[in-house]
């Protein structure tokens, strides 16, 4: 069904892209027009909202191929999801406090990808604020897995992972707070990066727990997040936590074998709660692996266990503070004006935010309060410590860490709507990079019984993306 | 730590929300169930160790710019609710 005009849509990578557009088998706006063709016709909700501007990028961008001034993302379409602002676009959050709130600024990460040329297509539907992690928890509705549409596509970023896999994209950005990005990565059987914490700028990405958050790429290829990575990292004037030192080359690196790495399996990653075919399929990779003559080491990460419960005492209590902001005031939801100041907000807030934003806001207000701050929000930081800890020394040892990407393949939808802890636990693989800043990159290596995506996650220590990227490169190209 | 309903009443006062009788009873659940989860922390002894603000150790980044004062720009203010000479106009704050 994609195949119109000689032009194949289906599992695009920007150097597949690049090579169309240097042959003259299409122009950017002919594929332009064919995505936008796709996501008119794109039954899993994967956008809230189109670009009006993109057929004039588009025409732009084709009048810059081909020049010196072109890049290697000039002309790659690209969705962004909705928390990420692009300036004069709808940027909702997949709230409806924000449904018609329109950004007055472009985020930072975006700027970097338009000034290289790339063509923003619309932005894609998440879970409210990125709180969730089957995308269930939109004002938009849900979005369905395009690999079974009775299944969720993990969330917060399902929208921008279920429009690569639909092919209603070849590239997306995410942000990954606790998971958003590799979960849904994982459970739609594409790539996605979280990197370290401060790689790339936070500003112009609705904060969310601001001591955690990272704007991240999506694609059909490790090389592709490697591309996009490369452009949007490095320090920026408009965000104090992002990192000064410069990112190193990406690109050149996946040429070099990776053999010299040392590939390290945390045990704890490895219980009896994960679904067979999923423990299965990783551990063939790693057989695999061995078999190739890498070097492999168990170790062990042995405060994993704690890591989702601090998680969920640090991000409450940031999400409380973040979300304050949303009064009603200064944009978004407005109430009847003859109200007092407190009834405003209060009819604001509780019309506007959806039963997650409330529950964790509530959670925040809880664990921050007079008492329970050293009970709970100190001993949280303390942990943060210790998980450090664990993967500093673990990261003396090896380079890199190989584990599933998620306890499971994507789940039902509804299933785990009404049981906030064990829709947590869909986290439980990916939240220790959050905590500690690390970096994390999801693949996918395998497909389950039932058909569905089973992801891989290579984990390195802070600013060492180029190992995720060398080491992921090879595993894709090994299947 | 079981939270009853009129905890989370309190705890809705506080961050501004009003919740239902249906949707106190959710929430009560809910939260002790999330309060349950958390509550291994405590099997750790973390006396002497020292809290992470995040997960970087800050050397890598750089200070907090000088504190200036700068012309404010009123395009971020345009889909305010009620502005008038490019001043928000709030609600009553105090009751009529």
């Amino acid at each position: 069904m994609f195949l119109i005009n000689n032009m194949d849509i289906k599992k695009l990578t920007i150097d597949k892209i690049q090579a169309a557009y240097k042959a003259g088998d299409y122009s950017c706006l002919e594929l332009t027009k064919e995505y936008l063709k796709a996501i008119h016709a794109d039954e899993t909700n994967a956008f809230i909202s189109i670009n009006d501007h993109v057929l004039d990028e588009a025409k732009q961008a084709d009048q810059l191929l081909g020049t010196d001034q072109a890049t290697p993302l000039t002309g790659v379409p690209i969705a962004v999801k909705d928390i990420i602002l692009v300036k004069d676009q709808k940027s909702t959050g997949g709230s409806k406090i924000l449904s018609n709130y329109i950004a007055s600024y472009t985020a930072t990460a975006v700027q970097r990808l338009k000034d290289a040329g790339m063509v923003i297509l619309g932005k894609t539907n998440c879970d409210e604020f990125a709180m969730g992690s089957s995308n269930e928890n939109s004002h938009f509705g849900p979005v369905l897995n395009p690999h079974d549409v009775s299944r969720v596509p993990g969330g917060s970023s399902g929208g921008s992972a279920a429009a690569i896999a639909a092919n209603l994209t070849p590239i997306a950005l995410g942000t990954d707070t606790g998971g958003s990005i590799r979960q849904p990565a994982s459970f739609c059987g594409i790539t996605g990066v979280k990197p370290s914490y401060g790689r790339v700028s936070r500003y112009g990405s609705m904060s969310m727990t601001s001591s955690l958050d990272q704007i991240g790429p999506m694609a059909n290829s490790v090389k592709d997040t490697a591309y996009i990575l490369q452009v949007m990292a490095g320090f920026d004037p408009k965000d104090a936590t992002s990192l000064k030192t410069k990112s190193n080359d990406y690109l050149n690196i996946l040429e070099q074998d990776p053999k010299k790495l040392i590939i390290g399996i945390p045990k704890e990653y490895f219980s009896d709660n994960i679904q067979v075919d999923t423990k299965q399929a990783i551990e063939q990779q790693i057989e695999k692996l061995k078999s190739q003559g890498f070097e492999i080491k168990e170790v062990s990460l042995s405060y994993t266990d704690y890591a989702l419960a601090a998680y969920y005492l640090l991000m409450p209590a940031e999400v409380s503070s973040n979300l304050a902001r949303y009064d009603g005031l200064l944009y978004g939801l407005e109430a009847n004006k003859d109200l007092s100041l407190d009834e405003w907000y209060k009819t604001v807030r509780s019309t506007g935010f959806g039963a997650e934003s409330k529950r964790r806001i509530m959670l925040g207000a809880y664990i921050l309060s007079a008492g329970y701050y050293d009970a709970y929000y100190k001993k949280a930081q303390k942990i943060r410590t210790l998980i450090k800890a664990d993967f500093a020394k673990v990261f003396k040892e090896v380079d890199i860490l190989l584990t599933p990407a998620t306890p499971s393949t994507a789940f039902k939808l509804g299933d785990k709507v009404n049981d906030p802890v064990q829709m947590y636990l869909s986290d439980v693989f990916t939240v220790s990079a959050n905590v500690a800043g690390i970096c994390g990159l999801v693949l996918p290596v395998a497909r389950d019984a039932n058909d569905l995506p089973i992801g891989m996650q290579l984990l390195a220590d802070s600013q060492q993306e180029e190992k995720l990227f060398s080491l992921g490169n090879y595993i894709e190209n090994l299947k | 730590m079981k939270l009853d309903k009129k905890q989370v009443k309190h705890l809705a006062n506080l961050a501004k929300l009003e919740l239902s009788a249906e949707e106190l009873e959710i929430y009560a659940d809910q939260l002790t169930d999330v309060l349950g989860f958390v509550e291994k922390i405590n099997k750790l002894d973390l006396e002497k160790i020292k809290e992470s603000l995040t997960g970087v150790d800050g050397s890598d980044t750089v200070p907090p710019r000088p504190d200036q004062a700068e012309e404010s720009n009123p395009e971020v203010i345009q889909q305010a609710c009620q502005l008038e000479n490019n001043y928000l106009v709030a609600p009553n704050v105090f009751d009529k």
